[in-house]
Order: C-alpha cells, then sequence, then structure tokens
C-alpha cells in the first residue's frame, strides 16, 4: 500500500477579522496519492482556495491561524517546516496555478523575465548551476509543452499582450517549472469561454499523464471535473462532506449536499426542471455546531444539530460525513 | 515608429499650449492699467520722447500686432528690458536662471530618493513603527508650507546647531569655479575644485530640502500605499508559491509596479518646485530666477514677469514631457495602450 | 400615509447618519481633526472675546512692551511694535479661515459644473473646449498664476481670493470629470435617459449625488491647501495689506528678526501647521467615511 502524497488531517484554521474570527476550515480530511487526478468541488466560499493556500503556506501570518491539525506531505508535516524547508517544497514540489491568469502575472515584467526566474530559482541550487541560457532553453521547453506557438517571441511578451487563454498556459508553465510532485489547478479555465476551459482542461490531463505529476483540480462545477479526475470530494462550509471515485459520486451521490449539486445541473433530456438548493452557506462568524449544512437539510435529524459527522465509509473508496449513514 | 509619432504629437500639443500661455501672459500685460512707455522711462521724461518710445514699442498699433510683435522678439530671446534691473531681461535670465535650477534639481533628487525610499520602506513594513514614524513625516510635510520648513531648519541647523550655513550659494571665502553651467555644484566638479563643491552642496542643502519636504511627503504616501496595495495582489501570492525567493519579490517584482504612480507626479512636482522657489529663496537669500521674477511681479516689471512665467511654462511642460518618456518606459501596460491609439 | 412616509425617510436618514458616523469614529485620528477643526472654527468666529489683547489686530504702537520674548504677560511674545502674537494669530486665523472657505464656496460649485457638463457631453465640442481650458490653466504652476494676477490687480484680501479661485477651480472640473465620465455609462444613468428624464435631472439627480463623496473629501482637503496658498501668498505680501494681521506676513516679517526674535516668525508657522493638520485629518477621516468595506472570502 502506497502512502499518500499529501494529507491533511482534521484542519482546522480562522482568520482574525474585525469582529471576530472567521472560522473558515471546520476539520479538513483531504488524501491525494502519487499520480492522481483529485476532484474538489464545492461552492463559492466552502474554503477551497483557502485549503490550497495554507498547503502552501502562502496566507498572510498576521491573519490567519490554524488552531489544529496538520497537513502531511512525504511524510512531513508542512505546519511545522522551517522557512527554507517550505520554501524548498515551494519551489520543486507543489505549484499552484490559480483562478484569475491576469491577476496572476505580473504586468510589468516580460513572460520570459518571469518564467525565467521562476526557473532559475526552482532548478538551480548549490550543485547544478545553470547558466542563463540553458535557463532560457528550458523556458522555451516549457512553453512548447504547454502548447503555445512562437515561444521565442513569447519571451518578449508582456502579459496584456496575450490573450487569457495564453495566459493561463503561462501560468502552467510556470507551475510545472516548479513542481515535480503536485500541481494544483484553482478553477482554471473560469475565467475564459467554454472552448478554450476544454483545452485547458485536456492539456492538464494530458500532462499528468506524461509526467506523473498528481493533480488536484478545484472547480465549482461538477460537470468540469467529471471526466478529468480520478477522485472527488465535495467541500461545504469548510470541511469535506463526501468524497468518493468519481464516476461512483456521480452515479451514486449520498450526501444531501451532493445530491442537491447534483440535481442543479440542467439536463437536455429526462424529466424538465432543475432544482436547487435553498438557503445560503452559513456566516463563518457565527457558524452552526454540528453539522453545517444542517440549516438546509430535508433529512435532518436532532443528532445533526449537536454534533458534526465524522467520515463514514459506506463502500470502498466512497466515504460520507453524515449522520443518515 | 509609432512612438515618434506620438512623441511629435505630444510636443505639438505642449508648443500649443505654451502659444496659448504667452497669449494669456501678453493679455495680462495689456491689460495692467499705465503707460509700459512711461513706465520705462520715468515720470519725468518729456512727453515727446515717450510718444518716440511708444512708436518703437508699437504700443499704437492694435493689440494682435503688437502680441505679433512680442512674440517676435520672445522667440529671438529678446523679452525687452527690465524696469527693475535696468538691463535686458535676456541678461538677468542667464544669471538668475542657473541658480533655481540647481536648487530645484537637488530638491526633485531629494524628492525621488527619500520619497521613494521612505514610502518603500513603510509599504513594506506596513503598520511596524517605522510605518508609523513614515506617516507622521508625511503628515507634517503635507501640512507645512515650505517658508515654515525654512524658517525652522534655518534656526536649528543654522543657528543652534551651526552646521550649514544659511544665506547664499557659496561662501565668501571660498573662489567660485569658472562659470560653464551656471550650476556652481558641477562646474566645480568640472573644474576639480572640491572645496568649491562641498561649499556650494553646504548651502544647497537646507533650501532644497525645504522646497522639497512637502513633495517628498506626497510621494512617499503614494508609494506607501501603492506597495501596500501590490503587496496583496495575487501575482505577488503566485511568485511566493512558485518558490521565487522573497528578497527578489520585495526589490523586483513589487517594487518596479509600486513606484510607477510616484514616478507620474514627479513632472507636477517639478513644475510646483519651479513655481514654489521663490518662498524658499527669499528666506534663504537665493539669487534665484523666482526671486527675481517676484520682485518683477511685485514692481510691475512686465517685460521681465512674461519672460519668468514663460520660461517656468516651458521647463515645466519639458518635465512632464520627459516624465511621460520614463512612465512609458517602466509602465508596458502604458505604452502599449499609447501605441494602440487609446 | 404621507407623515409616515417622511418619518420613515427621516429615519433612514438619521441611521445612515448614525453608520457614517460609526465608521468615521473608527479612527481616533479622525476624531482629533473634527475637535481640532471645530476648535479652529471657533476661534476663527469669537477670535475678538479670545484674544488677551484684541488691539493687536489693528494700528497699535507700545514700545514698552516690544519685542518681549514668549512669557506670563504675552504667551507668544510681542512684536517689534508691542503687539501680542497671540492674538494676531487669533486674528489671522479668522483671515485665513475665512479665504478658503469663500474659495471653495466659489471654486467647488463652479469647477464642478464644469466638469459635470464636461463629463456627460464627452466626446462633443463642450467637453473638448472646457477640458482644453482646463488643460492650459493646469499647464501653469499653480502659483505664478496666483502671483501673476495679484500683480496685476491690487494687492489686498479680495483680490488674492481672486487669484486662488482662478488658479484652483480647474482641479475641480477634472475630479469631477473624471467621476461623471466614468458613471456616464453605468445602467442607471441609461436607464434614466430611455425613461425620458431630462438632462438637469440627469446631471444634479442621478449623477451628481454619487460623485459627491470624492468632491466632499477634496473639498476638506482642500482647506487646507488654500490656506498654505493664501499663506504663501501673503508672505508674498500679496495677500492682506498690514495693519491685519495674517499668518504668512506674520512669518515674513519675524524671518526679517531671526534668530534673536525668533517668536515672531515660529508662532505663526505652527499655527499654520496645526490649522491645516486638522483640515487634513479631517478630510481623511470623510475619505474613510466613504470607503466601502470590502468582504472578505
Amino acid at each position: 500500500m502506497q502512502n499518500p502524497l499529501l494529507n491533511t488531517k482534521d484542519l482546522y484554521l480562522q482568520f482574525k477579522v474585525y469582529g471576530g474570527n472567521l472560522k473558515v476550515l471546520n476539520g479538513v480530511d483531504f488524501t491525494v496519492w502519487p499520480g492522481e487526478r483529485v476532484g474538489l468541488v464545492g461552492e463559492t466560499g466552502c474554503g477551497k482556495t483557502t485549503t490550497m493556500k495554507s498547503i502552501l503556506r502562502v496566507l498572510p501570518v498576521s491573519q490567519s491561524k490554524v488552531t489544529k491539525g496538520e497537513i502531511i506531505f512525504k511524510g512531513k508535516d508542512i505546519l511545522k517546516m522551517s522557512k527554507t524547508e517550505i520554501q524548498q517544497v515551494r519551489k520543486e514540489r507543489i505549484s499552484m496555478i490559480f483562478q484569475d491568469p491576469t491577476a496572476s502575472l505580473n504586468p510589468v515584467f516580460t513572460i520570459g523575465n518571469q518564467l525565467q526566474d521562476v526557473i532559475k530559482f526552482s532548478k538551480v541550487s548549490k550543485k547544478n548551476n545553470i547558466g542563463n541560457k540553458e535557463i532560457k532553453a528550458q523556458a522555451i521547453a516549457m512553453l512548447k509543452k504547454v502548447s503555445l506557438p512562437d515561444p521565442e517571441r513569447m519571451l518578449k511578451s508582456f502579459p496584456i499582450q496575450l490573450s487569457g487563454g495564453m495566459r493561463q498556459r503561462v501560468c502552467i508553465a510556470m507551475a510545472l517549472a516548479s513542481s515535480n510532485d503536485l500541481m494544483i489547478a484553482d478553477e482554471p479555465g473560469t475565467s475564459l469561454d467554454v472552448t478554450i476551459k476544454d483545452q485547458i482542461l485536456n492539456l492538464l490531463s494530458e500532462l499528468v499523464k506524461n509526467t506523473g505529476i498528481s493533480i488536484i483540480l478545484i472547480s465549482h462545477a461538477l460537470g468540469a471535473v467529471r471526466n478529468i479526475t480520478d477522485r472527488t470530494y465535495v467541500m461545504y462550509a469548510g470541511y469535506m462532506v463526501e468524497v468518493a471515485k468519481t464516476k461512483e459520486l456521480f452515479n451514486n451521490p449520498l450526501h444531501p449536499y451532493t445530491k442537491g449539486l447534483l440535481n442543479a445541473i440542467p439536463r437536455l433530456t429526462g424529466k424538465g426542471k432543475m432544482k436547487g438548493i435553498s438557503g445560503y452557506i452559513p456566516g463563518y462568524l457565527d457558524p452552526p455546531t454540528g453539522c453545517r449544512f444542517y440549516p438546509r437539510c430535508q433529512d435532518a435529524k436532532i443528532v445533526c444539530k449537536k454534533k458534526k459527522p465524522p467520515f463514514i465509509k459506506v463502500s470502498e473508496g466512497h466515504e460520507v460525513a453524515c449522520w443518515l449513514f | 515608429m509609432v512612438n515618434l509619432i506620438i512623441f511629435l504629437k505630444r510636443l505639438l500639443y505642449i508648443l500649443l499650449v505654451l502659444l496659448a500661455l504667452s497669449i494669456l501672459i501678453f493679455a495680462i500685460a495689456r491689460v495692467v492699467p499705465g503707460d509700459p512707455a512711461r513706465a520705462a522711462l520715468g515720470p519725468r521724461t518729456p512727453e515727446k520722447i515717450i510718444q518716440q518710445l511708444r512708436e518703437e514699442m508699437h504700443l499704437n498699433e492694435p493689440l494682435h500686432v503688437q502680441y505679433y510683435y512680442w512674440l517676435e522678439g520672445v522667440i529671438r530671446g529678446d523679452f525687452g528690458k527690465s524696469l527693475v534691473t535696468r538691463r535686458s531681461v535676456h541678461e538677468d535670465i542667464k544669471i538668475f536662471f542657473p541658480a533655481t535650477i540647481e536648487l530645484v534639481l537637488f530638491s526633485m533628487i531629494f524628492i525621488t530618493l527619500v520619497g521613494i525610499g521612505l514610502g518603500a520602506v513603510c509599504g513594506l513594513n506596513k503598520n511596524t513603527w517605522i510605518d508609523n514614524l513614515g506617516r507622521l513625516n508625511s503628515y507634517i510635510g503635507v501640512v507645512t508650507p515650505s517658508f515654515v520648513f525654512a524658517i525652522f531648519f534655518m534656526l536649528i541647523f543654522g543657528y543652534i546647531l551651526e552646521i550649514v550655513p544659511t544665506a547664499g550659494r557659496i561662501s565668501a571665502e571660498v573662489i567660485a569655479p569658472p562659470k560653464i553651467t551656471g550650476l556652481i555644484t558641477i562646474d566645480a566638479l568640472i573644474a576639480g575644485n572640491f572645496l568649491a563643491f562641498w561649499d556650494a552642496i553646504k548651502h544647497l542643502i537646507l533650501p532644497a530640502i525645504s522646497l522639497g519636504m512637502a513633495g517628498m511627503a506626497q510621494v512617499s504616501r503614494i508609494t506607501r500605499s501603492t506597495m501596500a496595495d501590490n503587496s496583496e495582489r495575487d501575482y505577488i501570492i503566485a511568485e511566493r508559491s512558485y518558490g521565487i525567493p522573497e528578497h527578489i519579490i520585495m526589490y523586483r517584482y513589487l517594487l518596479k509596479p509600486s513606484i510607477i504612480p510616484s514616478v507620474s507626479i514627479l513632472g507636477l512636482q517639478f513644475g510646483s518646485l519651479l513655481g514654489n522657489a521663490f518662498l524658499v529663496e527669499l528666506i534663504f537669500r537665493w539669487p534665484g530666477l523666482s526671486r527675481y521674477g517676484m520682485n518683477a511681479i511685485l514692481s510691475k516689471d512686465l517685460n521681465a514677469t512674461s519672460a519668468v512665467v514663460l520660461i517656468i511654462g516651458i521647463c515645466y511642460a519639458i518635465a512632464n514631457m520627459i516624465v511621460d518618456i520614463i512612465v512609458n518606459l517602466l509602465d508596458p501596460r502604458i505604452r502599449l495602450q499609447n501605441e494602440r491609439g487609446e | 400615509m404621507e407623515e409616515s412616509i417622511n418619518t420613515q425617510f427621516a429615519i433612514k436618514k438619521f441611521d445612515n447618519f448614525k453608520r457614517n458616523w460609526y465608521k468615521f469614529s473608527r479612527s481616533p485620528l479622525s476624531i482629533i481633526g473634527l475637535i481640532m477643526v471645530i476648535s479652529v472654527i471657533f476661534i476663527a468666529i469669537f477670535a475678538p472675546y479670545l484674544s488677551p489683547y484684541p488691539e493687536s489686530a489693528g494700528n497699535y504702537i507700545n514700545f514698552l512692551e516690544a519685542s518681549q520674548p514668549p512669557g506670563l504677560s504675552h504667551l507668544f511674545g510681542t512684536d517689534v511694535f508691542g503687539r501680542d502674537i497671540l492674538s494676531r494669530i487669533f486674528y489671522g486665523v479668522r483671515v485665513s479661515l475665512s479665504m478658503a472657505l469663500m474659495v471653495i464656496v466659489i471654486v467647488v460649485p463652479v469647477g464642478g459644473i464644469l466638469g459635470l457638463i464636461a463629463g456627460y457631453y464627452r466626446g462633443t465640442w463642450i467637453e473638448n473646449l472646457i477640458m482644453r481650458i482646463v488643460d492650459v490653466f493646469l499647464a501653469i504652476p499653480p502659483l505664478i498664476l496666483a502671483l501673476a494676477i495679484c500683480s496685476v490687480l491690487s494687492p489686498n484680501l479680495f483680490n488674492a481670493m481672486l487669484a486662488v479661485c482662478l488658479m484652483w477651480w480647474p482641479w475641480y472640473t477634472r475630479l469631477v470629470y473624471g467621476n461623471v465620465s466614468s458613471l456616464r455609462g453605468e445602467f442607471f444613468v441609461q436607464a434614466a435617459e430611455i425613461s425620458g428624464a431630462g438632462t438637469f435631472h440627469i446631471l444634479f439627480r442621478e449623477i451628481l449625488p454619487n460623485c459627491l463623496s470624492v468632491i466632499l473629501t477634496k473639498m476638506t482637503l482642500d482647506i487646507g491647501i488654500v490656506i498654505l496658498l493664501g499663506s504663501s501668498l501673503s508672505f508674498v505680501g500679496l495677500g492682506t495689506q498690514p495693519p491685519t494681521p495674517d499668518l504668512g506676513t506674520m512669518i515674513a516679517d519675524g524671518a526679517k528678526y531671526l534668530p534673536e526674535q525668533w517668536w515672531i516668525a515660529v508662532f505663526p508657522g505652527i499655527a499654520i501647521m496645526l490649522i491645516v493638520l486638522a483640515f487634513n485629518l479631517l478630510g481623511d477621516g470623510i475619505r474613510d467615511m466613504f470607503v466601502v468595506e470590502g468582504g472578505g472570502a
């Protein structure tokens, strides 16, 4: 049995704001295996990006605090790593592609500048001193890998000169350059039109196949992760509520929230109207105790209000955080 | 190629503005009640001679003709005679202009280096004691007029502590270098006369800093807030997550986009320095153009006044143009927008 | 029915006010600014009653008391004529403040309306004309313009005010112009246009209220700047004439007697600093009041 690549255990995180603490992450349990494509689905504001940012430790230290839990990466706890160690992880092991490619690129520097810097600081260490020519060659190779045309000219361009799709590919190239184990893609292609988004997702899939890297694909739309991932987590209000092999999740959703999400997808065939889920996500300043989905759940029981449900194994690889099981 | 056309367009625009300025000045000058010819010659001169001068000065012709003659003279560099100094205004300008330029130049250096430096340090260390000190400094700089600074500095550093001299450009004992540019510091360096150079610098410090405090406060304020805003941007977080070391992020990727707004107001700063220089020139008895112009204005010396206003207007326009070019170089977004003609 | 609507409206306005006050009062500096500004206004209004030696504001000469350093009988000392500096400062505050207020009262409406028109009629000759004039005025360093105007007319308070007005209005036009241009394309404007609202209504009832926050902030900060400009002008001798006390003039006079009789120049200088600081703090507070709290997600 392999060891998991990444494992978040019971992670609690809060943000300090004027007026109190936002208890954003409420016991996140999340596992990724080597070479796996994992999907993470949830509404905007449920804590997906925050979880990822805490894995990389790029949350502002003054405002965020992990109150409980561990993040084990390749056997070591990320939260306990020293600054140099986490820097190493960022340089070579894990990287993240952000939602908005336009905002992720520094507008006053060329693509070449930024990409080459990433390569320089990721690959160059005291051991292997790569010269500038070699760095440039690697940059061009990266750009080719993400299917960008005319890499030479691309290096001299500024982000503002590229289209959205191209910018997203550049971000992917930079992420590739600084990660060998895990790539986190935060809603890639959300701000792009559907055909481009499709291309990007396929590109990511190809990369995983070719390089053996693991990928976490975050999305707020179930449809996006359907064809691309092996396993999918569903997240709600700060913790995972269900996890299963993707096919299994779509065919046999267990948690009321997951069911609600799937029902909300408009269908071309079958009976007409879509059904939404009534209510809103809870505020994080004073969230409900117990199961956070309780106020919106149609099948709620008394115990749901009092205690937060742990992950209950229903079948092989399929777990639900719900008292109904 | 495209840049050249835009440059020329800008140039044309500036010329038009300067033309309008000259018309404005001319109009004001002619609106003044009183007879310029009589004012030039004095109240006791007989009427016939005054009439002669009026003919010479084209004062009896219609306004637009007068304007034409005036403009022609200006282009040749002839502004006429100054009422106050009785010399040609051209001469006066050659004497006083370099002094003001030197003062303003040093002030600009102060504003740019200290303003951006202080702002950057504060922006990177947000909400620490360094930042609070910097903000206090900004506040004081903004609310205090330059002449009040001049007086305070002169009192403290000139009289109480006696570190620096309080008047003039150079001490009486020091031999001034031969005049090449008119800027004593540069002339001294060219001549290799380090004593004069150092002495000139000592004379420059208080006036330059007094003049520049307000501008420095503004620049540091803007730099600080831009830096603080940018430090939370997505691209900075992204760069951090790619593993780029923190010091590279701060001194390169954060600094460059943050100084752009400050640089773009440097042109305005230059203009206001030129305009406000006389306040400081008065107190430190600096023989500069601003002081000369101010005297001219108070004595209703129209030739001198128009000359000074025009020259300052030109300098202002040139400074703005230079700043535009620099901003274009720094920020590709603006450069490309301009190329597309937006 | 009507009455209850009115009371509802009044309650809503009061609520708005309470909310704005809460935001404003979050920063202690803003409160300090408010207190300082109120003090300054108080001093300006009640100068004759607050001054220990009100006759110092006029043609008073008393060589027995002349050139006294700060002491018990004269808190800030006396000048060469024997006039009490503290009293003169109080009267000087009056002069500075009244000039600043009058300038603002003229410049804001005029500049603002011009900016409103220019921004609304974007792309037409009206906009071009107005904005080109603005450009020319802005191309001239402000103080030079003020000096030129002041010199042509005789130096007195009114003309100094006029000069400052002429120098200052373009900034408001530009500010409002920028605001209006961006609001121009917003949906609520188009909606009003489609529903047949007249231009006047659109300009003053739809667009203008949205610009008010920027205008109000700038106005408060500007009072400080105008006071600085005014004192610079009078420093040079172009403002109020003696014997009317004016902070700038006092500094100019006092500069001659440095360093021995430093109090003649230093205290008016501090006074200017404090007044401008007061309005700056208040202005910052007002600006903070209009900042919409961004939500974190």
